[in-house]
């Protein structure tokens, strides 16, 4: 049922929510922002249902400003839903994001890390907040560089290019060994060889027993690394499973033409920001 | 080591800037008032000054803690840090650690220097020990103002600027002699602490009421700063 090996995380995970094989549960999520004026009301997410299974790949996949980062800050406790409930790892996040807190890892859309830092210390600093030992620490870098090349990584953040923040950004977000991992537009802005590595990476932690919720522009490796994926359009839900089923469902031969079917726009287009 | 530690090393002329701020300006002190006498009393203006030149460390951390919060926040990083086990109240207090540290070597070269410069001061030890706990209370009252200046300040500029429009004025005030600088005075904390130096410092008997009227409206400066200071870190000072 649990698909968790992870005993010392298994511990941690609770069911407070409707389904227990379920890593994360969102019913009608709403988050409505004011405007100047206040009437001015932005729908950012304008009631979102949806689950992920424990181990799944989900990709959220939606023009820009259609609501996708907005659904990971609500799901990663950076945003309070106007309304609706969310559970991760079976918890309500309204009640228990300091437990959900040790299960997740985020890797935000812009790369947050530290300048004056080398990318190696940047690591350290964000496995010493997980409350990990030195040790742990070092271990888990080492394994991740194996993983993900980061030549530069005893080098200042200061001067890397921005494929390698991007990456630096990345690996931040998975030294904690998450058993959910939040991945906000991992790859935007690399060049094809980085992005190709990227993925090939995410491929592999596909057999680990993470659950990964990522959003991506680039559709066409969403369909292949996907279990699932959903579409979202002006904060709503516009078709949810998996790419084959969709591609059947919409008679598209790619997950692409679906996308442009229900949302009438090519996602290239949204990419300016 | 504290990540605030690593990001001055790895700024070595900043570092030197910081550590050596409070002594440029003592430096400018003495070569202006150090051979000015002030008639009757044997004393110099420079001496007047001295007490002024304690409260600096303070003004420093003030703005060095509204930027390294500010700048935080603003990239983004506290919100990071939000999502670990660990709150953000580690990094401030890796912060302030930083900063009181900085500020202890500072007044240790400051202490070197106006005993080098010969400052003629006539408090006993007892005196001495009372000054140093109204530099400190004055000290931790300055630097959560900068806690807030960096809460409330969207950006590294505005909670630079919140730091500005509450230090500058206290500087005038304190070492401009014109005649309106006395009505104004009494309306910023600072004058408080540095009215109780001058009087220790002059020799004054202890028991002077002025000095514990001083550090009572000092004392309660300070804790009303840090209250507002942790009620709105605990309203907006998490990510946004
Ligand atoms: N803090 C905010 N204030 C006002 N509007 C916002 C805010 N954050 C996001 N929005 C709006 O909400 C919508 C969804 O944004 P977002 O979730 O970032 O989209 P996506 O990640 O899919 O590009 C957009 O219209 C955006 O302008
Ligand atoms: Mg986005």
């Amino acid at each position: 049922m649990l698909k968790n090996n992870n005993k010392f995380k298994a511990k941690y995970l609770s069911h407070q929510s409707s389904d227990p094989t379920c890593s994360i549960e969102v019913n009608d999520l709403k988050k409505y922002y004011y405007g100047k004026k206040y009437y001015e009301k932005i729908k950012a997410l304008d009631g979102i249902s949806f689950q992920v299974k424990y181990g799944e790949v989900f990709g959220l996949l939606g023009p820009n400003g259609a609501g996708k980062t907005t659904t990971v800050g609500v799901l990663s406790g950076l945003i309070t839903p106007t309304e609706g409930s969310v559970f991760v790892g079976g918890y309500d996040m309204k009640k228990n994001f300091d437990k959900v807190k040790a299960l997740i890892g985020v890797c935000p859309q812009e790369t947050r890390v530290f300048k004056f830092l080398t990318g190696r210390e940047n690591i350290e600093y964000f496995g010493k907040l997980h409350l990990m030992t030195k040790d742990q620490i070092n271990e888990k870098i080492e394994t991740l560089l194996k993983l993900v090349g980061l030549e530069a990584i005893d080098r200042k953040a200061k001067g890397y290019s921005g494929g390698m923040l991007r990456k630096l950004n990345l690996l931040i977000a998975l030294i904690n060994n998450p058993c959910i991992l939040f991945l906000d537009e991992p790859t935007v802005g690399m060049d094809p060889r980085a992005r190709r590595s990227i993925w090939n990476f995410l491929f592999s932690l596909k057999s680990s027993d993470k659950t990964i919720i990522l959003t991506t522009h680039y559709i066409e490796e969403a369909e292949s690394l996907c279990d699932r994926v959903a579409i979202i359009d002006y904060g709503q839900l516009v078709a949810i499973g998996t790419p084959k089923e969709l591609m059947k469902e919409h008679e598209s031969k790619n997950l692409e033409e679906v996308f442009l079917k229900l949302t009438g726009r090519r996602i290239i287009e949204g990419m300016e920001n | 080591m504290s990540i605030q530690f690593k990001k001055l090393f790895r700024e070595p002329g900043y570092l030197f800037m910081v550590l050596l701020f409070p002594l440029m300006i003592g430096g400018m002190f003495y070569l202006f008032a150090g051979h000015t006498q002030i008639p009757m009393s044997g004393k110099t203006i420079y001496d007047t000054m001295v007490p002024g030149l304690f409260i600096m460390p303070a003004l420093a951390g003030l703005i060095f803690v509204a930027v390294s919060f500010s700048q935080v926040k603003s990239e983004g990083l506290l919100k990071r840090i939000y999502t670990t086990p660990t709150s953000s109240k580690e990094f401030i207090g890796s912060v302030i650690l930083t900063n009181s540290i900085i500020a202890i070597i500072q007044i240790a070269l400051l202490t070197g220097f106006v005993a080098l410069t010969g400052f003629q001061y006539d408090a006993n030890f007892i005196g001495i020990i009372l000054a140093s706990i109204i530099i400190t209370i004055f000290y931790i009252g300055t630097i959560a103002f900068g806690l807030i200046c960096g809460i409330l300040g969207s950006s590294v500029n505005t909670a630079t600027g919140y730091a500005n429009i509450y230090s500058i004025p206290q500087i005038n005030l304190m070492f401009f002699t014109f005649p309106e600088a006395e009505l104004f005075r009494r309306f910023v904390p600072v004058y408080y602490a540095m009215d109780a130096l001058t009087i220790i410092f002059d020799g004054t008997s202890l028991a002077n009421l002025t000095i514990w009227i001083d550090f009572t409206i000092n004392m309660i400066v300070t804790m009303l700063i840090i209250i507002i200071a942790v009620l709105l870190f605990k309203k907006y000072g998490k990510f946004n």
